[in-house]
C-alpha cells in the first residue's frame, strides 16, 4: 500500500512546473515519527539523477555545498536552527539563499518547529507548497498494517477486561453474520445481559461503549492512542502483536495526565519540536536540563539514548495533548 | 354651601384612604413582624448559610478545574461571579416567598422599610451589590484578568456581591468595592484571554548599534519559554531616539498572564547578556528620564 500517492501526484507537478520554468518549493511537513524519509526516498527517485539530498544537520553554515544539481532535498530542516538567541543564523542564512537561488527546493520538517518557524521567521513565503502529512484514520491504518500480512493470517483476539477486573455485565457488541447465499458477511449488533448482581454494573457505569469487531476494535485503539502517527502506530502494534495473535488488551490505553511543571514543560516542548536532541543542545536553550531530563524519563515521557533525547513513542499523543492543552506547542 | 360640602366629602374620603392606608400598612409590619418568630429565623439563617456554603463549594470546585483546564481557565473562572449570584438571589427570593411568606401588600410594605434603610444606611452597600452585578453582566472584567482599578494592579481572584478582591504583584490581596466600576475607569490588560501584552523597555547609549540591539531583543522575545506567537498575536519592535541615549522595545505576548513578570524578566536577562557580548552599552548613569522614556 502507498500511503502517499496523493504527495507525489503533487510533486510531480511542481517538476512539471519547474521543469517549465515555474520554481515553487516544496516544504513536507510532519510530526516526528511520522516516517517522511520514506516519502523523501520515493520523491529521490523520482528527480535522480538531478538532485543532491542532503541532512541540515550536517550544513556547517546553514547552506548546501554548491554542486550542479538543480533539485536540493534538505531533511529535517527543523535542525538548522536552536531556540536561543542568535540560534537563527542557520536558518535565516539558508532562506536569504533560497530567495537567491534558482534551485528547485524540497524540505521535510517537524510540523511544530514549521508552525513555530512560521511565526517567527515567516518561513511559509519561501515555500509556496507546503505538504501536511495527515494523521491516520483508523482504516488506514487497518491497511497499512494488514498489508503486510495474508487474508486471515492474524488472530485477533480481544479480552476487553484487564486481569483482575470483572467484565461489564451489559454489553454491546458486534456478531459477525454469515448469508451464505450472498457469501458475504456482515455485522449486527448484539447486546449481552448477564447481572447476577446489581453492584457489577456500577464499575461500568460512564465507560464507553465498545460496539466493534474485535479486529476494528484494535485499529480503533490504534488510532486513539497513537493520534494517527504512523511510526507510533508501528510500535503499538508490535507491541500488541504475539504472532500470530494481536491482543486488544496489550494496547493500554493511558487515560492519566501530564503532571509537570511548566519549565519542565518547555523543555518537553522543545524536544518535540526537535524531534531528536542533545543534551548540550538543550541546555544552550533552557540553561541546566540534568534534573529536568531526569524527570521527564521518570515519568516515561522521554527516552535518552546517550546524549540524544526524544520522546517516548508510547507517550507521544499524551505528551502532544499536554503541550497543546498549555500552549507550548500549536 | 356647595363649596363646603365637596370639601367636607374630599376631606372625608382623603382622610378614610390615608387612614385605611396607614392602617393597613401599619398592621402588615406589625403582621410581618409577628410572623418573625423563631423557626422563620432560624430557616432564614439556615438557607442563608446553605447559599453560602453552595457558593463556596461551586468556587473551590471550579476554581480546581479551572486549573485543569489550561487555556479555558479564564472561561471558566467567568462563571464563578454569575453562579454567587444566582445562589444568593434564589436564596433571598426563597427566603422571601416560602419562609417569610410574604402576601403582595406584605411586599409593598417590606420595600418602603428597605428603601427607607437603603435610603439611610445601606446606600453604599447596594451601590456594591449593584456595581457586582454590572461587573458580572458587563464584564469590564472577569475572574482571573489582570486589571487596574483605583490605583492598584493585579490579578482578579473573585468577584464578590461587595467588592473584588485583586492579587497585587507582591502578593497582597487587595478589596476594592464593586461600586468603583460605576464612576471610575478600568483598565484590563487581558480581556478575558489567557495571554496579555507585556512591553519590554532597554534603554542603550546613543552611539551602541540600534539595529543590532533589536535584532537581539526581537530574539530574545521569540526565544523566552515565556512568548505566545500567533497571527493575531504578533511581536512589534520599535526604537525611539532621545538626547544622549535610544529606547529599544518590544511588545510580545506572554501566553498566560500570570507568567507577566518572569517572561519581562527572561527577555532582560538575556538581552543584556546578549548586549554586553555585542558591545551594545547602556546609556551613562544619571541620562535616562525613565518616566519620561516611557
Amino acid at each position: 500500500m502507498d500511503r502517499f500517492n496523493e504527495q507525489k501526484d503533487r510533486i510531480q507537478q511542481v517538476l512539471t512546473d519547474f521543469q517549465d520554468g515555474r520554481r515553487s518549493n516544496v516544504a513536507i511537513v510532519s510530526e516526528p515519527f511520522y516516517g517522511d524519509g520514506i516519502l523523501l526516498d520515493q520523491i529521490e527517485e523520482m528527480v535522480y539523477p538531478r538532485s543532491i539530498r542532503l541532512k541540515a544537520s550536517g550544513l556547517a553554515d546553514g547552506w548546501p555545498p554548491e554542486t550542479d544539481k538543480s533539485i536540493v532535498i534538505v531533511q529535517d530542516l527543523h535542525h538548522l536552527y536552536l531556540r536561543r538567541i542568535g540560534g537563527f543564523e542557520k536558518i535565516n542564512r539558508f532562506l536569504d539563499g533560497i530567495s537567491t537561488s534558482s534551485d528547485l527546493f524540497i524540505i521535510t520538517c517537524n510540523s511544530f518547529s514549521w508552525k513555530y518557524l512560521d511565526r517567527v521567521c515567516n518561513i511559509k513565503r519561501l515555500f509556496p507548497v507546503v505538504l501536511e502529512l495527515p494523521s491516520l484514520t483508523s482504516s488506514q491504518i487497518r491497511d497499512l498494517l494488514l498489508s503486510e500480512y495474508r487474508e486471515d493470517e492474524l488472530n485477533f483476539e480481544v479480552a476487553e477486561t484487564p486481569p483482575g477486573e470483572k467484565p461489564c455485565p451489559v454489553r454491546l457488541s458486534k456478531k459477525e453474520v454469515l448469508i451464505k447465499p450472498l457469501g458475504k458477511r456482515f455485522y449486527r449488533p448484539s447486546l449481552e445481559i448477564q447481572v447476577r448482581d446489581v453492584r457489577d454494573i456500577l464499575p461500568c457505569i460512564g465507560k464507553k461503549v465498545e460496539m466493534s469487531s474485535p479486529r476494528d476494535l484494535v485499529f480503533e485503539k490504534l488510532a486513539r492512542m497513537s493520534g494517527g502517527n504512523p511510526g507510533v502506530v508501528e510500535v503499538l502494534w508490535r507491541g500488541a502483536m504475539e504472532y500470530p495473535n494481536v491482543r486488544a488488551d496489550m494496547l493500554k490505553e493511558d487515560s492519566s495526565g501530564v503532571d509537570l511543571d511548566y519549565d519542565h514543560s518547555f523543555i518537553l516542548s522543545i524536544i518535540l519540536s526537535m524531534g531528536i536532541i542533545r543534551r548540550d543542545g538543550l541546555a544552550q536553550i533552557a540553561g541546566p536540563v540534568d534534573e529536568a531530563l531526569y524527570v521527564l524519563k521518570d515519568r516515561g515521557l522521554i527516552t535518552r539514548d546517550g546524549d540524544s533525547c526524544s520522546i517516548r513513542m508510547e507517550s507521544f499523543k499524551k505528551v502532544v495533548d499536554h503541550l497543546k492543552r498549555n500552549r507550548l506547542v500549536s | 354651601m356647595a363649596e363646603n360640602a365637596t370639601g367636607n366629602v374630599a376631606g372625608n374620603v382623603a382622610g378614610d384612604v390615608t387612614g385605611n392606608v396607614t392602617g393597613n400598612v401599619t398592621g402588615n409590619i406589625s403582621d410581618l413582624i409577628s410572623s418573625l418568630n423563631a423557626p422563620v429565623v432560624i430557616n432564614t439563617v439556615v438557607t442563608l448559610i446553605l447559599a453560602y456554603l453552595i457558593t463556596r463549594l461551586l468556587t473551590f470546585a471550579l476554581i480546581r478545574f479551572s486549573e485543569r483546564a489550561g487555556k479555558y481557565r479564564i472561561t471558566v473562572k467567568m462563571l464563578i461571579p454569575l453562579l454567587k449570584f444566582t445562589v444568593y438571589g434564589v436564596a433571598f427570593f426563597y427566603i422571601l416567598k416560602s419562609i417569610i411568606a410574604l402576601t403582595s401588600i406584605q411586599l409593598v410594605a417590606f420595600s418602603g422599610v428597605l428603601g427607607a434603610a437603603v435610603g439611610f444606611g445601606l446606600k453604599d452597600l447596594l451601590a456594591e451589590v449593584v456595581g457586582g452585578l454590572i461587573i458580572t453582566l458587563d464584564k469590564p472584567y472577569q475572574v482571573g484578568d489582570k486589571v487596574k482599578i483605583g490605583e492598584y494592579y493585579g490579578e482578579v481572584q473573585d468577584i464578590g456581591l461587595r467588592a473584588t478582591r485583586l492579587v497585587t504583584p507582591d502578593d497582597s490581596l487587595v478589596s476594592a468595592p464593586n461600586q468603583i466600576v460605576l464612576n471610575n475607569s478600568v483598565a484590563n490588560a487581558n480581556a478575558g484571554a489567557p495571554e496579555m501584552m507585556v512591553v519590554v523597555d532597554l534603554f542603550i547609549d546613543a552611539a551602541s548599534d540600534a539595529e543590532k540591539a533589536l535584532e537581539i531583543l526581537r530574539e530574545a522575545i521569540v526565544t523566552s519559554r515565556y512568548v505566545y506567537i500567533t497571527d493575531k498575536r504578533p511581536i512589534t519592535m520599535l526604537l525611539k531616539d532621545y538626547p544622549f541615549y535610544r529606547r529599544v522595545r518590544a511588545k510580545g505576548y506572554v501566553f498566560d498572564l500570570r507568567y507577566e513578570f518572569n517572561f519581562e524578566s527572561d527577555v532582560t536577562r538575556r538581552a543584556w547578556e546578549a548586549f554586553k557580548k555585542a558591545g551594545i552599552e547602556p546609556p551613562r548613569a544619571g541620562l535616562v528620564d525613565v518616566d519620561r522614556a516611557s
